[in-house]
């Protein structure tokens, strides 16, 4: 039986693509040089691990905090670690949501672009260097920025059709994860209701009905989230309120002000000190131009377009207007990926469009390999990336030189000669990598793009923080406290997973102990709490572990070990001490 | 039709919850009746250490919580027993445990919750 032609030439369509997507991950990680864990040198990562883990132990511990509400964080956490165990579970789901996010983009790019951008589209998120920063940690980001590319992708798909159905459910309820995970998400629905808002203003009084019908569905969408999450959390917390899991959020928010104030800097100093920050503004800027008139258009690539430039603008009006520091701290500004997601791939394809049949490929190499090469040149250069970053942040006409740069190939990318363009736009997606990959200098880690130095201890850091979190499960009770006692330095910084608000320790978080030799008063005060049942001893020098007995037998307390052992092959050692009841 | 019921199934199973028991009135109990037997005894190392942040605080003000407290109990104290424990409305994120105090006619016992531990918030007139 004969095949008809046109079914012939689907199949390898389908599945390159398919292979793409699948695929580029494990590409873009390779290529980045990306760690798949960068927790170490953080706190708050630690937080959404320690309350996946042990859920349960940690509302009872420590109540209802906003770390403990971000349901959209800790449930996929707790589901791996279930189904994998910690590490594989931790790598599983994000190879999963790389995939999906890669898949959804992927999907909105073939509405309007070939088969070629749209593949490139997929590989130019998956080495983006702010994006999978984003994604390889436990922070909520890992949640939030992959569902604001795919909710704002299906929203536009969908609405740039008409259509007013299931679609905007889903895509409420993708970017309704994105803000029950962080409520910073909010500035996509902001950007993204601002386009649509002015697309309805364009289209006429049939489209605002229409628009009112997509808002609603998109609410369904985020409340059919919410109760699911309730539901869950039920599940392993038994009959809670609704306020309970609601207040935390709000009252995080009413404190915005509060909380983002210490944080924040001065103009003149991350404009002067984190290059970095321009990318996203450089690509902003090369959107405009590459588009030119038809980012005005009514279309998909317009709508994709205006919304990549609205949300950096917005992103940068929010630091101005209300006090904040989305600019200055690197992992608030990384959000911009959802910005970059869509405008790298635009200017490719705009780019694309204006070439002649043989260059399209050329240019889309040009673009794919501009970014390949110099993420991996940059990432394997490491200390050499961070003495010529350091020397540009203290070198203002350096810094201007390279904007400058920037600026002259931003422009380039309009030239008319189809070589002179191609080689503008391998250039200019180069410069855009190695620029977005400098190190922040503002409680950054000072590595080139804030991914961890140190793979090998990632890993054996988060498998030991798994194992004290589960060896405290059930110890751990409020009528019976097992405290911590440790040196924070370097693997002990897994504390943290029991640490939210510094309740879980005997020490103050001011003043953390260098060694285990002595108990300051306010230690003893701890340890000599009525609630206290025990300590769980850790530290990186096994002599610690004598050293605390002896400080405990100095201060009078009897203490017994119930279990000793060590974490991190062997780095990291423990020891369950339970305390006597007369002390 | 199998499939709602087996979802209405699942959600059902999902209602209860996992034998989780809130082990936190017993916490608040333990403390309590610390604070109780530490006022019998006098003992202002134990007291102090029961006492809130803000308490121990508007106590030690000039000198210390030790020092200070002596001018604030009474003459003796009666063994005290820490009875029932409910809770009570509490600022946002420091919830607020009421317990009574058995055999003493009058006010209740008052705690909140410190990072992860219990304090003694409100003495119910049990020092002046």
């Amino acid at each position: 039986m004969r095949v008809p032609s046109g079914r012939r030439r689907a199949r390898p369509r389908g599945l390159v693509p398919l292979a793409v997507v699948l695929v580029a991950p494990l590409v873009g990680v390779l290529v980045v040089r990306a760690p798949l864990m960068n927790n170490l040198a953080y706190r708050d990562p630690w937080f959404y691990s320690g309350y996946a883990w042990t859920l349960a132990h940690h509302v009872e511990i420590f109540g209802w905090f906003y770390y403990s509400v971000r349901f959209p964080v800790i449930l996929p956490i707790r589901w791996m670690t279930d189904l994998f165990g910690p590490v594989t579970g931790y790598i599983v789901l994000r190879y999963l949501i790389l995939v999906g996010t890669g898949a959804v983009l992927f999907a909105c790019f073939r509405r309007f672009a070939s088969v070629a951008v749209s593949c490139a589209a997929v590989a130019l998120l998956a080495m983006s260097s702010f994006y999978l920063r984003m994604v390889l940690w436990d922070y909520t980001s890992f949640v939030a920025v992959p569902c604001c590319i795919a909710g704002v992708a299906l929203w536009l798909m969908s609405s740039v059709r008409g259509r007013v159905g299931w679609q905007f459910t889903v895509a409420g309820a993708l970017l309704g994860v994105a803000v029950f995970a962080n409520a910073l998400s909010l500035s996509v629905v902001a950007a993204l209701l601002l386009v649509e808002g002015l697309a309805v203003l364009r289209r006429g009084l049939p489209e605002l009905a229409r628009f009112t019908v997509r808002c609603a569905a998109a609410a369904v969408g985020g409340l059919i989230v919410f109760l699911g999450g309730y539901l869950a959390y039920r599940a392993y917390l038994g009959a809670f309120r609704l306020s309970d899991i609601v207040s935390p959020s709000v009252e995080f928010l009413r404190q915005n002000n509060q909380l983002a104030a210490p944080l924040q800097r001065p103009v003149s100093e991350f404009l002067r000190g984190e290059p970095r920050v321009y990318a996203p503004v450089l690509l902003s800027i090369a959107v405009v131009i590459v588009l030119g008139r038809r980012l005005f258009a009514d279309d998909l690539p317009a709508r994709i377009a205006q919304f990549s430039v609205a949300y950096v603008a917005l992103l940068w009006l929010y630091r101005f207007a209300v006090t904040s520091s989305v600019i200055e701290t690197w992992w608030a500004y990384n959000m911009t990926a959802v910005s970059t997601a869509f405008g790298l791939p635009l200017v490719a394809h705009g780019l694309s469009v204006r070439s002649a049949g043989r260059w399209k490929p050329v240019l889309l190499a040009a673009a794919l390999l501009g970014t390949a090469l110099t993420s991996f040149v940059v990432r394997t250069a490491d200390v050499r990336t961070v003495i010529a970053s350091n020397y540009v942040k203290t070198h203002l006409w350096l810094l201007l030189l390279i904007l400058g740069a920037g600026a002259v190939l931003t422009l380039a990318l309009r030239l008319r000669w189809t070589p002179a363009r191609t080689a503008a736009a391998g250039a200019f997606f180069a410069f855009f990598a190695a620029v977005s990959l400098i190190p922040a200098t503002y409680i950054g880690i000072n590595e080139p793009g804030e991914f961890a130095p140190d793979s090998r201890a990632e890993y054996l850091g988060y498998r030991a923080a798994y194992d004290m979190s589960k060896l405290l499960e059930g110890r751990d009770q409020p009528s019976s406290r097992i405290l911590l006692w440790t040196t924070l330095v370097g693997l002990p910084l897994i504390g943290w997973t029991d640490l939210p608000h510094q309740g879980g320790a005997i020490f103050s978080p001011e003043t953390p102990p260098t060694a285990l030799n002595t108990l300051d008063p306010y230690e003893l005060s701890f340890v000599r709490y009525p609630t206290t049942r025990g300590l769980l001893v850790m530290s990186e020098d096994p002599a610690d572990m004598t050293r605390a007995l002896a400080a405990l037998r100095g201060a009078h307390i009897a203490a017994s070990v119930r279990r000793r052992g060590s974490w991190a092959d062997g780095h990291l050692h423990y020891e369950l001490v339970y305390l006597a009841s007369n002390r | 039709m199998k499939a709602w019921q087996l979802l209405a199934a699942i959600l059902l199973a999902l209602l209860p919850g996992c034998g989780y028991v809130d082990d936190n009135p017993r916490a608040v109990r333990i403390v309590a009746q610390a604070y109780l037997d530490a006022l019998r005894k006098h003992d202002a190392a134990a007291v102090c250490r029961v006492l809130a942040p803000e308490v121990e605080a508007a106590i030690a003000v000039g000198r210390t919580c030790e020092t200070n407290l002596p001018v604030h109990w009474l003459r003796t104290y009666p063994a005290l027993r820490a009875g029932a424990v409910r809770e009570v409305s509490g600022p946002s994120g420091n919830p607020r445990f009421d317990v009574t105090v058995v055999g003493r006619r009058g006010g209740n016992l008052t705690l909140g919750r410190y990072g992860s531990v219990w304090h003694v918030v409100d003495s119910g007139g049990l020092t002046r």
